[in-house]
């Protein structure tokens, strides 16, 4: 009984988020939906709670080495580096439901549903990034994208909206059952669900492994790898499985976006980290799956290489802001398994710190979007002409948003793309390191269209709408931005502790 | 070691006899009316014939749905049940742990959740099945007159203004990138 009791405690965030989900539901009700702002407080109050409990389980994990020694049940792994994207999952799902509220459009749109969906995605969000049992993974990955799906065509009347929707629906409904079907055979080879006994295999005691596989054959193993894997890559739009992102982007609305762009995306990189690490690199792991995880961080550096540069290229064409920002997120998403495909805790190190860098620009980035289809009823590039001298504050948050996208400095997108080309050098990719920094010039190009057309462009029509706390969030956000590129100690040590956490051993000469 | 398996084929043959043989029996036994009605192809309440631009009814989802979430909540407590039994009785697995409070506060969470769903779909009038009906009396598809839908030339001559009536954002730049 207590032992039961000890493990709930360990899920507490997700406990909290649940009831939290279930509060906002049960309200909307008993307000039959009228007063959606209160449900939206409500929801911020939650997710405070929610943060407040993570904070202290970060807290309390620094005693412990970083992870628990035992899981919660047998499934949830409580480790910081759980907890590091669950921190940042609670305070992006704040910015948006912030956004939410602030917005003047998306106020009529706003009722309980909304919030209740975003939390249930959230927890999805909390169980996927923290579990070792590719069961309880499958299971979190599933109950984000069920909330996402409905997310994306809340807008009931768009046509664009449900479009989105459906596209969604069909395109994860298919990623969801092939990736089902190498999870299968993984079971299958080995007998196992859980990562770490797949890969050490054979050693400390566990009977099978991956290891025994490839004594007979290696296909199966190749085949339910890249079976993974092809799930994993449409949950974080890689090249070629990112074909819903723009279309799905464009149409849902644009708080969704912003989540489903941070949050959702942040969140099935932390899934794919801790798919590779817990299979190829943890302490421990057979010889023969070590060496096999050489090889899927060739596929990785490649499939990198294409998608940074089919996202910059497709990016320059774009005339809508939406659409260019969603190629922008798949270049981006290069950027990221840039760090993944080196294969090392460094490297690793550096995918997590891009990625918290990514919470706070693409935000900041999507919150300006969201800005001006309030003030100008448009997403078109070119309606933003002259918006720089009338809406100062908001245009010059965009300026920093779009320096930390390309990688310049003062910003934090310059100190982690740093980091990870300092690491792809380190470990063996320069040629990689030279795609990804073409790849950067080409993206300045579009990024900086956006600010030409903000400041050096007459303004057309006399708009005088304004939306003083969207923008209030953005001149946050953009400080931050910019406070955590200069300094970023903290954030860089929170990224160790969170890889470390993982279990991979770490070379002791770099330290 | 292959006689492990034998028991699927014997699982696979039963399966096999127990559909046709079920077939064959209700062909000898059922009554003959051929009517224009009992003669259409079947398909979750939909007509399997005709258009497939016809409004169909939603409502049949719903309830559908609403059905799979309690079948799912039995599927569930079967094994619960079992549990409890274990705990309470304290035998089997459950021997000695003095888990029967917490067994107990877990399921009735769970089907309080659940409920809470059926609350919600109550409470949004999706249980309602007579909504506002205000179509035409049943046809047979065959006396149906077809929907006539506009073909490509009208659909061009007409101005694209009626698009945009519900004043949200302009939809465009979708066409540009299918070449990038």
């Amino acid at each position: 009984m207590q032992a039961y009791l000890t493990q709930l405690g360990h899920i507490a965030p997700e406990l909290v988020l649940t009831l939290v989900a279930l509060v906002v539901l049960v309200m909307d009700l008993v307000w039959k939906g009228r007063d959606s702002k209160r449900i939206g407080y409500i929801t911020l109050g939650g997710l405070a709670v929610t943060a407040w409990v993570l904070w202290n389980q970060w807290r309390t994990l620094g005693d412990t080495n970083g992870a628990l020694a035992e899981t919660a049940f047998g499934m949830v792994t409580v480790d910081r580096f759980g907890t590091f994207f669950k921190l940042f999952t609670v305070g992006s799902l704040a910015v948006v439901t912030g956004f939410v509220l602030a917005d003047r459009r998306e106020r009529k749109h706003g009722i309980g549903e909304y919030y209740f969906l975003l939390l249930g995605a959230a927890i999805g969000i909390f169980f996927m990034v923290s579990t070792n049992n590719l069961l309880l993974l499958m299971l979190g990955l599933e109950l984000l994208s069920l909330a996402s799906y409905s997310l994306a065509g809340f807008h009931k009347g768009d046509k664009r909206s449900a479009e989105a929707a459906l596209k969604y629906v069909i395109f994860g409904g298919l990623s969801a059952g092939v990736m089902l079907y190498g999870i299968s055979l993984l079971y299958g080879m080995t007998g196992t669900l859980d990562l770490n006994a797949m890969g050490r295999g054979g050693t400390q005691g566990y009977p099978v492994g991956l290891a025994a596989q490839f004594l007979i054959s290696p296909v199966p193993v190749a085949l339910a790898i890249v079976l993974v894997l092809a799930g994993f890559a449409y949950k974080v739009s890689v090249v070629p499985f990112h074909f819903w992102t723009p279309d799905v982007y464009e149409g849902a609305p644009t708080p969704v976006t912003t989540f489903l762009a941070v949050a959702s995306k942040a969140a099935g990189f932390a899934v794919l980290l801790r798919f590779v690490g817990s299979l190829f690199l943890v302490d421990g792991v057979h010889e023969a799956v070590a060496a096999y995880g050489e090889k899927v961080g060739l596929l990785l550096a490649v499939l990198a290489a294409v998608t940074m540069t089919l996202g910059n290229l497709s990016a320059l064409r774009q005339t809508s802001l939406k659409r260019m920002l969603a190629y922008s997120s798949i270049a981006h998403a290069g950027y990221v398994l840039m760090g993944l495909a080196a294969m090392t805790p460094e490297g690793f190190t550096a995918s997590i710190f891009y990625l918290a860098a990514y919470y706070f620009m693409n935000l900041g980035a999507f919150g300006f979007l969201l800005y001006f289809e309030g003030v100008t009823g448009s997403e078109q590039v070119d309606s933003l002409k002259g918006m720089g001298w009338r809406h100062p504050v908001v245009a010059w948050s965009m300026v920093i948003f779009l320096v930390s996208l390309t990688g310049l400095p003062p910003t934090v997108g310059f100190y982690g793309k740093l980091l990870l080309f300092y690491e792809g050098i380190d470990a063996g990719l320069g040629w990689l390191v030279v795609v990804a920094a073409l790849n950067s010039v080409v993206s300045l190009f579009y990024y900086f269209r956006v600010a030409k057309v903000m400041f050096l462009t007459e303004p057309e029509d006399a708009v005088r709408t304004t939306q003083p706390a969207l923008a209030g969030f953005l001149a946050i956000l953009g400080a931050l931005t910019v406070v955590t590129g200069v300094v970023n100690e903290r954030l860089r040590t929170w990224s160790d502790d969170g890889q470390a956490s993982l279990g991979i051993p770490q070379d002791a000469a770099r330290r | 070691m292959y006689f492990d398996y034998l028991s699927v084929l014997v699982f696979a043959a039963v399966g096999f006899v127990f559909v046709f043989a079920n077939m064959i029996l209700a062909s000898i036994l059922r009554p003959k009316r051929k009517s224009s009605e009992g003669l259409e192809t079947y398909e979750c309440g939909e007509e399997a014939i005709g258009d497939a631009w016809v409004q169909f009814d939603i409502r049949y989802y719903t309830v559908a749905l609403v059905y799979v979430v309690f079948a799912v909540e039995i599927a569930f407590l079967f094994p619960w049940a079992l549990v409890m039994k274990d705990a309470v009785a304290d035998t089997g697995a459950a021997a000695g742990s003095g888990i029967g409070a917490f067994v107990l506060v877990e399921g009735v969470l769970f089907i309080v959740i659940l409920f809470l769903g059926l609350a919600y779909v109550w409470a949004k009038g999706d249980l309602d099945w007579v909504l506002a009906w205000t179509g035409s009396p049943y046809q047979p598809p065959t006396q149906r007159p077809r929907l006539k839908l506009p073909s490509v030339q009208e659909l061009s001559a007409e101005p694209e203004a009626a698009e945009e009536a519900a004043g949200e954002d302009e939809s465009s730049g979708s066409d540009e990138d299918a070449a990038a």
